[in-house]
């Protein structure tokens, strides 16, 4: 079973194409990462599979029940922590879940607090507990990382991929951190150009950043995305594509 | 940021000045240094804790501060009126005041016009308040709406809405409905003003949270539109409630057969300046009431805020 199939989508704002009849099918629990250039179409097409956008032409099909984690936590301030977790739940489980989600990101003990107090990092763990809480099918991340520090990122990859382990859901991460992309997906697929330009399978690639074929599909993908500096190959050196 | 007690000491750099002993200066001079480079370059500042013994003041609790100066008029209003700086026939003494407002109690006058005008205030009020709160949010909300209205009632807060009360004498007569429906009038405008207002300043991007998670579009309202709009809500609150009893006054000018509005008539008509006073006294009071009512009510309600 898949559960995102897209085919032909099309999507143009004004003359610039940013979607050009793109396909794209992500299997049942598989870990997607969608990497490109900045104002190239990922969150276009995030928000597409979201519902947020509309499909204009080609077709979407996703499961009805899809949560999305956005750059920013978009918490409601006014509500307590546990209760945006359980934001849209069935009155009656909402307490017990929502407890349950926090706990799970390692925040049992906030949830009397207001989101304001919360740091950066803990917002974004609130975000993902409520997208979580109610068990998706399908998990959109869209750079949910982003506006993090480095070091709270890392924390961010290992409860991710931890939580991908327990609940399985079909997620796409999209992202322009390379090492990122690597690191947690299955499968990286780089857009470029409003298609889907490569394919990289890397499930067995993050158990061991010594393989070379790591290192090799990192300066691939860097290449794709227009990094073609000498000093890619070398692992320290920072790799935003960003410009 | 800093301890308000901190000191700011600073020292002349080693070998600046030969011969001066290095310096510290006062707090104040420190900051003064900072605001030219040249003067501050490679000087030294601590701040250190400890230093706060010069500005520790006595503590007194904040309701007793608020209360000085108005307990200071009512003394000087008191020592006027003894020493006969005007007459008492024109402005009586607070005293004076206080006995006629009993008298006035106990005579039953004061409670029940009190009663009445209230119950006047709080149903225009809490009509205007609830048609304000929903026009705001249509309008704030939904373009076709707003299209539909707001010129008009933008128009119509242009308009003060007191000079309407003769016309709606006209029209309603003299009785209940004038009086009610111009308090309505009076604080519809200022609710709708700031709902919508309020509205327009949520974050879109809650909304499309809000969509996203499944909430259908009332519990969007409830749940992401007015609590995102609460501030400026309860500033309207405030303002509606306000110009209530100011409407209030103005309505009950006009064929007071009840409440405050007939005291003010009889007492004027007899020169009875001190029930004039006790009413005044009372508008005073009533105003003081709805604040602290709009200010509970916001600190419960913006608690998330954090203080």
């Amino acid at each position: 079973m898949d559960a995102v199939t897209v085919r032909g989508l099309r999507r143009a704002f004004g003359s610039h194409v940013v979607l050009d009849r793109l396909d794209l099918t992500i299997a049942d629990s598989e870990f997607v990462a969608l990497v490109g250039r900045s104002g190239g179409g990922k969150t276009t097409l995030l928000r597409t599979l979201a519902g947020l956008d509309p499909v204009a032409e080609g077709s979407v099909e996703v499961p009805a029940l899809r949560s999305v984690v956005f750059q920013e936590p978009r918490l409601l301030p006014w509500r307590r922590v546990w209760q945006n977790v359980s934001l849209g739940l069935p009155r009656s489980r909402r307490r017990d879940e929502a407890t349950r989600a926090l706990a799970e990101v390692g925040l049992a003990d906030h949830a009397q607090a207001w989101p304001l107090t919360l740091s950066g990092g803990e917002a974004q763990r609130v975000a993902l507990a409520r997208a979580l809480v109610r068990e998706p099918e399908l998990l959109l991340l869209d750079e949910p990382f982003g506006a993090l520090d480095a070091l709270t990122r890392i924390h961010m990859h290992a409860l991710v991929r931890q939580l991908h382990e327990r609940h399985r859901p079909a997620v796409l991460l999209v992202t322009h951190d390379v090492d990122e992309a690597l690191e947690l997906a299955d499968r990286v697929i780089v857009l470029r150009d409003g298609r889907l330009d490569e394919e990289i399978e890397t499930r067995e690639l993050f158990e061991d950043r010594r393989d070379p074929r790591f290192e090799q599909a990192r300066a691939r993908l860097l290449g794709l995305l227009g990094v073609t500096d000498t000093h890619v190959a070398d692992p320290t050196a920072v790799t935003d594509p960003q410009p | 940021m800093g301890d308000p007690g901190a000191v700011a000491t600073v020292t002349q750099p080693k070998g600046a000045a030969p011969g001066t002993p290095p310096a510290a200066v006062p707090a104040a001079d420190a900051r003064a240094a900072v605001g030219s480079p040249a003067a501050a370059r490679g000087r030294r500042v601590t701040f250190s804790a400890g230093g706060a013994d010069r500005r520790r003041r006595l503590w007194v609790p904040s309701l007793v501060r608020r209360a000085i100066v108005p307990i200071l008029l009512v003394g000087l209003w008191q020592l006027g009126s003894s020493s006969s700086w005007w007459s008492t026939e024109v402005l009586p003494a607070p005293w004076d005041v206080a006995r006629e407002f009993v008298t006035l109690c106990n005579n039953g006058q004061l409670p029940s016009n009190l009663w009445v005008s209230v119950r006047r205030a709080l149903t225009g009020a809490a009509i205007g308040i609830a048609v304000g709160l929903s026009l705001g949010v249509a309008v704030g909300l939904w373009r076709p709406v707003e299209e539909a209205l707001d010129a008009t009632l933008q128009m119509l807060r242009t308009i003060p809405f007191l000079v309407i009360l003769p016309l709606f004498i006209l029209w309603f007569g003299v009785d209940e409905t004038p009086k009610i429906l111009i308090i309505t009038i009076g604080t519809a405008l200022p609710m709708y003003i700031n709902t919508m207002s309020g509205v327009r300043t949520v974050d879109p991007r809650l909304l499309e949270m809000g969509r996203q998670f499944g909430l259908n579009r009332l519990r969007l309202i409830a749940t992401v539109v007015l609590p995102g709009a609460m501030p400026s809500i309860l500033t309207g609150v405030r303002y509606s409630l306000g110009l209530s009893w100011l409407a209030l006054v103005v309505a009950e000018q006009i064929n007071a057969q009840k409440g405050l509005g007939l005291l003010i008539y009889n007492a004027q008509s007899l020169f009875q300046t001190k029930i004039l006073m006790v009413v005044v006294v009372v508008y005073a009071a009533l105003g003081l009431i709805t604040d602290v009512i709009v200010r509970v009510a916001e600190h419960r309600l913006l608690a998330w805020r954090g203080r």
